[in-house]
């Protein structure tokens, strides 16, 4: 199968995970181990961190659902399915959790050889001074955190090919309260979540949260929320901006 | 399967000056990642510069590369061109023989029907339309856009026997970039996000590597860090 064929068999799943079928922790560990050998990264650092909550941590992934619920309502979300909502969609469950929820986070990096041996080379040993990646007082500053996006995004897009030949569907969230480095206080400027939880209901998130990730297998069903993004006759079609919107040759 | 194919990526030191794709192929490349590639409300904030066979102009953005490292070090170390222990970054080097290269910027992303009737009618504000915005607070969830669009074009071109690279040393400063590139140097332009090239790889960084010793020296030089130290499985409830 191309990676054409592979890539466009990924559909967001949003209410039809599969409770029956549940990928093993032994499978998601082997995913991610074979993913973090082909992903690359700056100095090979991986300025990031992924909690893996699973099956048995049903807490922990009700929490993230609500962390992930800037609203009430949208294609998302529509976390409190209300008797009218699931009256309306005649459903009488919402097959919206998945089983393995991946928590991405920022991360201060250890040094690997080459850094080290640079850093020596120019400065008696001081890499921090040289690499953001590394450095308690810089790593959280806004351009390693946006090294540390690119980064995640390689890598998930990397997971998300081995889970497609797995037959897993994988889904991403990015609709949470962020987290914003303030250098000049210290600390981050939390934003509040207004309609749900906030990343301090999860203790073991304690540096900036970049990205949800689920995975599971779906379901042999409709998934309500599903988003319709080629089907112009039916309603909300989220359709792509052309490529010419994104992609201008230069001479 | 995937990781024969995405496995088969190794940085490039110096690519082919002989094998050049055409813009047809380059074209094909890129609309097939793109046709592959999500991103959060379908705003695909992001726009791909594509700069084609120019030597003089990819010294040029070698040069805003190198120069960054060398503004970075003399930060860090004070040390400059002239100091004993300089050298350029070898890393670096792919940007200029590059045959290709993608600039990639934030852009300015109005909603599709969908968003635009669904803010619309909950009286939000649609903030990518905003340049204040997508320029400054918005780069973090644009960046993980282009990672996973990066990754989808890397497969396609090694599908097709290509290699990439990917750089993301370069000025912030929009005034050091050229005015030949307004599109980051004029006032409304944004600084990149992620600099990739793309050619025939005709030397790759690892041999660079193994011809100095160094891998040989030590096996794990310039390897990525354990799994423990990324991946951490929370097992059970913590109530």
């Amino acid at each position: 199968m191309s990676i054409e064929e592979l890539f466009s068999k990924r559909r967001q799943i949003r209410a039809a995970w599969d409770y029956e079928k549940i990928p093993s922790k032994e499978l998601i560990y082997s995913l991610l181990s074979r993913t973090l050998n082909i992903s690359p990264s700056k100095q090979n650092l991986y300025p990031f961190k992924i909690h893996a909550f699973g099956p048995d941590d049903e807490n922990e992934r009700r929490i993230v659902e609500q962390i992930c619920c800037l609203y009430t309502s949208g294609s998302v979300n529509n976390w409190e399915e209300s008797p009218e909502f699931i009256a309306q969609n005649r459903v009488s469950k919402v097959q919206k959790d998945a089983p393995w929820v991946l928590v991405f986070e920022l991360r201060k990096c250890k040094a690997n050889t080459f850094v080290k041996e640079y850093g020596e080379m120019h400065d008696g040993g001081n890499a921090q001074n040289r690499f953001t990646q590394i450095d308690e007082n810089r790593f959280r500053e806004g351009a390693n955190k946006t090294l540390s996006a690119i980064e995640t995004g390689m890598f998930i897009k990397c997971l998300a090919g081995l889970c497609l030949e797995n037959n897993l569907a994988i889904s991403y969230i990015k609709s949470f309260p962020e987290w914003t480095w303030k250098g000049q206080r210290s600390e981050y400027s939390k934003n509040r979540n207004k309609v749900g939880l906030s990343w301090d209901s999860l203790p073991q998130i304690t540096e900036a949260p970049l990205i949800v990730v689920q995975i599971g297998y779906k379901a042999a069903i409709d998934d309500l929320l599903a988003t319709n993004v080629n089907d112009p006759s039916r309603p909300f079609l989220e359709d792509k901006p052309s490529i010419d919107e994104i992609v201008q040759f230069n001479k | 399967m995937i990781e024969d194919s995405l496995g088969k990526r190794k940085h490039v030191m110096h690519y082919d000056a002989q094998i050049i794709p055409t813009k047809e192929e380059v074209e094909e490349i890129l609309r097939i990642g793109y046709s592959l590639a999500t991103s959060k409300q379908k705003a695909y904030a992001y726009k791909f510069h594509v700069l084609g066979p120019n030597k003089e102009r990819s010294k040029k953005l070698y040069n805003i590369a190198e120069g960054r490292k060398i503004d970075v070090d003399f930060e860090a170390y004070g040390t400059t061109t002239e100091s004993e222990n300089y050298s350029e970054n070898c890393g670096l080097f792919h940007i200029i023989s590059a045959p290709y290269t993608f600039l990639i910027t934030p852009r300015i992303a109005p909603p599709n029907p969908h968003f635009k009737y669904w803010y619309d009618s909950t009286g939000s504000k649609w903030q990518l339309a905003d340049w204040e915005f997508i320029n400054t607070r918005n780069r973090e969830t644009t960046g993980i856009d282009v990672g996973m669009v990066a990754k989808a074009i890397t497969g396609a071109a090694l599908d097709r026997g290509w290699d990439v690279s990917y750089n993301s040393c370069f000025y912030n400063d929009k005034k050091k970039w050229p005015k030949s590139l307004p599109f980051i140097s004029s006032e409304r332009g944004f600084r990149p996000i992620l600099m990739m090239t793309l050619g025939k790889g005709k030397k790759y960084f690892y041999e660079r590597l193994q011809e100095d010793g160094t891998i040989i020296r030590d096996p794990k030089y310039n390897t990525a860090p354990l799994f423990e130290e990324i991946f951490e499985f929370i097992d059970g409830d913590t109530k």
